[in-house]
């Protein structure tokens, strides 16, 4: 088919000297890219964990209690509140809270008082009672609010049950 | 395979093939630049890879495998044309571009057989188990490459 001329012609044709060096240096530069990857990849992934727990801490270490029971988005029932069945001029219901809080923030509510007398709860425990005076049968709400959170707590009387309850709401 | 066995490895290995390698993706570029382009890709790729081939005669067959795949894309990417430029690059090497000229009217898979059996020097049996198909297909692919080349030559004497 060729001759022999043509074959070592053919044959004469080499790879260049410094492919195997290039070809070298490219994997350990891939490597290296590989490397810098997987660290990116780690840095991110350590942010993310940190931001997580960071927020999932702050997120849980406000808690909101009545007598020792928190008060989240099941219903609490308010112990030694009046019977609305046994209401009269002279009652008022009273509900005991304890604030655990992250931050400090905004104290409001929709009827009755706190007392203390506050408008801001600071960051760390708080202990304050809300009364309301001859409370109807409607619900009651108390605003707790930062910058950028808003909560409340709903108080309402369960017919069914015949007795107050305590809820938080997310607004 | 650790890293140190894998560079002894492709020590040997480069040692052995990547000048064949070379020609093969040569002849089908005519371009210095893409060959080693393509020879690089292709030993990079052997660097990366967890292949644990059974033998040389496997390891080989897939370099010259991913070598001709790579010659495909490339021709596919390109849809080249073979310029003056890049043959006078071709001279520099071999002082004659008759060869890879005649070779180029080849279609490809006849060109692969051609060149492993005629240049290269593999039994039709070792380009069989190269290229992944029967002995009767590499046979059939050297009668009409040859037969094509025959008629190359004879119209380039005429």
């Amino acid at each position: 088919m060729f001759n022999q001329k043509e074959k070592e012609m053919y044959r004469s044709i080499k790879a260049p000297d410094d492919l195997k060096n290039r070809i070298l240096s490219s994997d350990l530069t891939s490597e290296k890219n590989k490397f810098m990857h997987h660290s990116i990849l780690g840095f991110v992934a350590c942010v993310c964990l940190i931001a997580g727990i960071y927020l999932f801490t702050n997120h849980t270490s406000t808690t909101i209690s009545m007598n020792g029971h928190v008060i989240s988005h099941q219903p609490v029932e308010v112990t030694f509140a009046p019977s609305l069945s046994r209401t009269n001029d002279d009652s008022s219901l009273t509900v005991h809270l304890t604030f655990q809080l992250n931050e400090s923030y905004q104290i409001s509510c929709s009827d009755g008082m706190i007392q203390p007398e506050i408008e801001e709860l600071e960051k760390g425990k708080t202990e304050l009672t809300w009364i309301i005076q001859n409370p109807q049968i409607k619900p009651y709400y108390m605003f707790l609010e930062t910058d950028t959170t808003k909560k409340q707590l709903k108080l309402s009387f369960d017919n069914d049950k015949q007795t107050w309850t305590i809820v938080q709401e997310s607004n | 395979m650790d890293d140190q066995k894998k560079l002894l490895r492709f020590d040997t290995i480069y040692e052995n093939y990547a000048d064949m390698l070379y020609r093969l993706a040569f002849s089908y570029t005519k371009n210095s630049h893409d060959a080693e382009d393509i020879i690089q890709e292709v030993f990079i790729r052997y660097l990366k890879s967890n292949h644990s081939f059974q033998s040389e005669e496997h390891e080989r067959a897939w370099l010259v495998r991913v070598t001709i795949h790579r010659c495909y894309d490339f021709h596919r990417s390109k849809k080249i044309h073979i310029e003056l430029q890049e043959e006078k690059h071709i001279v520099t090497q071999t002082q004659d571009t008759y060869l890879l000229d005649q070779l180029s009217i080849l279609p490809k898979k006849y060109k692969a057989v051609i060149i492993l059996h005629h240049l290269e020097g593999y039994s039709i049996e070792e380009i069989s188990f190269m290229l992944r198909c029967s002995i009767s297909a590499v046979k059939m692919r050297l009668v009409r490459g040859r037969r094509l080349l025959k008629k190359e030559m004879e119209d380039h004497h005429v």
